[in-house]
């Protein structure tokens, strides 16, 4: 596994809702161990992209292609095979409301892995433990606020140590510091484990805190109007509506 | 500024006079403009500013009270009935608060209008319902494919289903079920007997009532009662549990995982049902007879015991359980509540085959 090379490979995607096309000719390519941004407006189809990614929602054109395996037109074992080794934390957390927390994070271990139930156990704890939530294992994802359902949809998605996580808007609806600190554990695990990680986000602190590179999905041309690091893209892209977006709506220089 | 008397400020009134330029007409504004107060209607306001001549309608609020939202609305439908009878409005004498929200309330290019829509016809409707309806009925029967292939696959112990799940659903489509089913069995049943004993009475064979509830009851009312009953309390208990798992992402992770929610959603449910729809109808069936025994023993003076042995020679025992599987088949899934179809046929087609063969053989024969 060698820094710098391509693990999602987007080629020609063009996305729709029935005649509706949201984006078109996207063409991109995340590389292994970075944190790739996925940015842009509101209802400009990100989590969308990010569904085509995950292959919940079949492309309308191109390709989408995860660690060599294409995620449409390939076998389906290979593709189940892919899905293994990718975690993914929903905009609501996506917890399985009928299962406590525990059942929850224990389901994808009991599914893929000979473990022992109390081997279970231990590396259950283990992953709540790592996001703040031990002991937390009794709780239904109802007893819980919206920061610590955020932080136990992670601690699932992480059960099979996935060497790819895809977080759709991990800190919209949390205060200032959960964001943060949602951040900073996203972080931590794409450097400790080497995980590469896609986030969907129009939050600008975790942009800049977490992003190593960033596309810009554009709303009124239905594509991509810009790529690169987030700091850059801020200061030097030639698209004002990126450079507004990054600087936060405000013109630079504008303190009002 | 002195402090308006409370009851002027609550009324709102206007007044009309000349403006200061020639062709201008002011419209002099005071005390409460809000939606408790009765404000005059536009066209009147205008009616009485427009007369020959005037191009401009100004506003004066020297004594204005309060305002709210409605102000605002009267000065866009001034404005926008002006302009038909080309009169500009000039909102520079009203206050700063009204001038804003006005200006953001005025679009700044005209609406695209969308082209008038010429209503379809009956029989465009009619193609178009149609058209959906065949879709509708396509999903259907995908959905029955799936759910058959998912209970192969689990009779070949090859799908992802969790045994406290199908425990779980049979608890709660099963035992929590009783109080409904016991409620509207008994109703039935009582009032079998009663009706049965007042129209029998003028043959005077009463004693044939305990024939009578028992072949309705365990013939017929026992299993349609827990299939109607089921379909609306099961079915939308299911259609609303899994639309919330849709809505929260949670059939997404499902999927995600690899694990196919039609295996580990549908199947306990489907499972739980056809083992559960059975026995609730023996119980109704039960539940029926008792009924009808208590208004029988109560109105004829007969002792149990007897009522018992009437009910034992007339009634079809071995009816009861081609019966019982006939209400199995009547339940109907949650899943597509919205589908006007689907219940015996696609129910049945869930069955495992002989049930399937008792209920159809049980529909021929009525």
């Amino acid at each position: 596994m060698t820094a710098g090379d391509t693990c999602i490979q987007v080629s020609d995607l063009t996305m729709a809702y029935g005649t509706h096309v949201v984006m078109r000719d996207l063409n991109f390519a995340v590389r292994r161990g970075e944190v790739f941004i996925i940015m842009g407006g509101s209802g400009c189809g990100k989590s969308t992209l990010l569904r085509h990614m995950i292959g919940l929602v079949p492309p309308v054109q191109g390709h989408v292609v995860v660690n060599g395996v294409d995620m449409w037109c390939g076998a389906e074992a290979a593709r189940e095979r892919q899905l293994r080794r990718c975690g993914v934390l929903f905009q609501s957390g996506g917890l399985w409301s009928s299962m406590t927390l525990g059942e929850n994070v224990a389901l994808p271990l009991q599914q893929y892995t000979t473990l022992s139930a109390r081997a279970i156990a231990e590396v259950v704890a283990f992953k709540l433990a790592l996001m703040g939530l031990a002991g937390c294992e009794p709780l239904y994802p109802s007893e819980l606020s919206g920061g610590m359902q955020k932080r136990a949809g992670l601690a699932r998605a992480l059960a099979l140590d996935p060497d790819l996580l895809f977080c759709d808007e991990p800190s919209a609806g949390l205060d200032p510091v959960s964001a943060r600190n949602l951040d900073d554990l996203i972080l931590t695990l794409s450097r400790s484990l080497g995980t590469t990680v896609v986030v969907v986000t129009h939050d600008l602190a975790s942009i800049f805190a977490i992003g190593t590179t960033a596309i810009y999905l554009d709303n009124q041309t239905h594509t991509i109007i810009a790529e690169g690091k987030p700091a850059v893209l801020r200061d030097q892209c030639a698209q004002a509506v990126v450079r507004l977006f990054l600087q936060g709506g405000r013109a630079h220089g504008d303190t009002h | 500024m002195p402090e308006p008397d409370p009851q002027t400020i609550r009324i709102s009134s206007y007044e009309v006079s000349p403006g200061a330029t020639p062709g201008a007409m002011c419209l002099t504004l005071r005390g409460a403009w809000t939606q408790a107060s009765a404000m005059p209607a536009a066209r009147a306001l205008l009616d009485a500013a427009a007369k020959p001549g005037v191009t401009t309608l100004m506003f004066a609020t020297p004594d204005l009270g309060e305002w709210d939202s409605m102000l605002p609305m009267l000065v866009l439908e001034l404005t926008a009935l002006g302009a038909v009878r080309r009169l500009t409005v000039d909102t520079a004498g009203l206050p700063a608060g009204v001038r804003t929200l006005v200006a953001l309330a005025t679009p700044s290019a005209p609406a695209v209008k969308s082209a008038p829509g010429v209503p379809d016809s009956f029989l465009q409707r009619l193609g178009r319902e149609t058209a959906t309806l065949a879709g509708l009925f396509a999903e259907m029967v995908c959905f029955i494919g799936a759910t058959v292939v998912a209970l192969v696959r689990w009779l070949r112990g090859a799908a992802r289903v969790r045994a406290c799940d199908v425990i779980l659903q049979i608890r709660e489509c099963g035992a929590d079920a009783l109080p409904i089913v016991s409620l509207v069995s008994v109703l039935v049943g009582v009032i079998f007997a009663f009706v049965g004993i007042l129209q029998l009475r003028q043959f005077g064979v009463e004693i044939y009532v305990a024939d009578l509830v028992a072949v309705i009851m365990i013939r017929v009312m026992g299993a349609v009662m827990v299939g109607i009953v089921l379909a609306g309390r099961t079915g939308s208990a299911f259609a609303a549990q899994l639309g919330t798992m849709q809505v929260n992402e949670e059939i997404d992770s499902l999927r995600v995982l690899g694990i196919p929610p039609m295996e580990f959603l549908v199947l306990p449910r489907v499972v739980a049902l056809a083992v559960m729809m059975p026995l609730l109808c023996l119980y109704a069936d039960f539940l029926g007879v008792c009924g009808g025994m208590v208004v029988g023993v109560n109105a004829l003076h007969l002792n149990i015991v007897e009522y018992l042995q009437r009910t034992q020679a007339g009634s079809p025992w071995r009816a009861a359980c081609a019966a019982c599987v006939a209400g199995a088949a009547r339940r109907r899934s949650g899943r597509r509540r919205r589908r006007p179809w689907s219940c015996r046929s696609s129910a049945s087609l869930r069955q495992p085959r002989s049930s399937r063969r008792s209920a159809t053989s049980l529909a021929f024969r009525s």
